[in-house]
């Protein structure tokens, strides 16, 4: 694959159909002096979906939501990963982030369409992230099953295996969604996307602060300040949704 | 001007001359400056305009998105211009290399 369309294949679909070519060709014209500018771009673009182009109202919400419902919903896995079991006093803020970040997953959760086409459509999209999601926490279990005491090199596979396991596991089921016709969902309303966008921003802000006072490793540490930044991400994708919907 | 809004100013004078497509509207800007875009100034450009209702696209031939001024922009792009004659004309003067 030509470096053009695998760098253009980093930027947001609505962006890519509209200028896919003209940015494949300009990307590949540019030499590779225009590779850092290109993903830069896409980056910045990821960053601001309300400026996504020939997003409808409703596309560009469905975009935001399903967008902060995959950073939310691999954030909340993560956070719960690093918190010790059970949870000590000293976390008690993050546990409270924590689920004030599930309370607006929920909130933010399309709904099914409730007749046999749209939850035939949903099974039919839903079914393969889940047999994929499947069979590799069997595999992790598996592994955890069939070796003990590995250090090293097989240590860090395991837990790299694990935790990409968690992140296929939450991520893969709400992209099927996104690409799903989006007559079969009801997806949130402008007062419900604003409230679950507020919501998840509160959630990432009080356990970014509270991993921030309370840390006890490196990785709590990391997860905090990648908790703030996210809390900053989603109030800027709701000022600008709710800039797009009044105007 | 932060190098995000100098990019737009440079697409929108661009297209001052009418429609044109992405690759074009560097090479309008390479002949204006002496050096391209990147390619993600560019298009980063181009859709922050859009969605700010300054350009819009046309009707194009083949895979390529021609886009032009809107009436948005066009007003946009004049009152931006005349700024910047100000400012230019203003240190012209101060440096003592204006004309008059």
């Amino acid at each position: 694959m030509r470096a053009g369309r695998a760098l253009a294949a980093a930027y947001p679909p609505p962006v890519r159909r509209r200028w896919g070519p003209d940015l494949a060709a300009e990307i590949d014209s540019s030499g590779p002096a225009g590779w850092l500018d290109s993903l830069a771009g896409a980056l910045r673009l990821w960053l601001r979906p309300a400026q996504w182009p020939a997003s409808t109202g409703s596309h560009l919400r469905r975009a935001v939501v399903v967008l902060a419902l995959v950073t939310a919903a691999v954030t909340a896995v993560a956070v719960r990963g690093v918190l010790p079991a059970p949870v000590t006093a000293n976390h008690g803020l993050t546990a409270v982030g924590l689920v004030v970040l599930i309370v607006g997953l929920v909130t933010l959760t399309p709904l099914p369409r409730l007749t046999s086409a749209s939850i035939a459509e949903i099974c039919r999209a839903l079914a393969a992230p889940v047999v994929v999601a499947a069979a590799m926490s069997g595999a992790v279990y598996l592994l955890a099953a069939l070796t003990t005491d590995r250090i090293g090199v097989p240590r860090i596979a395991e837990i790299t295996f694990y935790w990409l396991t968690l992140v296929v596991a939450v991520s893969s089921p709400a992209v099927a969604l996104c690409r799903l016709d989006p007559g079969h969902l009801h997806v949130p309303g402008d007062t419900r996307a604003a409230i679950g966008l507020a919501t998840v921003a509160t959630g990432h802000s009080v356990g970014g602060l509270a991993g921030l006072a309370f840390a006890t490793t490196s990785a709590m540490a990391t997860l905090a300040v990648v908790q703030l930044a996210l809390a900053a991400l989603t109030l800027l994708a709701r000022t600008d949704l709710r800039r797009r919907s009044l105007t | 001007m932060a190098a995000g809004q100098d990019a737009q100013l440079l697409v929108l004078t661009a297209l001052a001359d009418g429609p044109l497509h992405g690759y074009a509207i560097n090479t309008a800007i390479e002949q204006m400056t002496g050096r391209r875009l990147g390619p993600g100034s560019l298009y980063g450009a181009l859709t922050r305009l859009e969605a700010h209702g300054l350009i819009e696209p046309v009707d194009g031939a083949g895979r390529q998105q021609p886009m032009r001024l809107t009436e948005a922009g066009t007003a946009a792009l004049a009152e931006e211009l005349r700024t910047l004659a100000r400012v230019t004309e203003r240190g012209l003067r101060s440096l003592g290399l204006a004309s008059s």
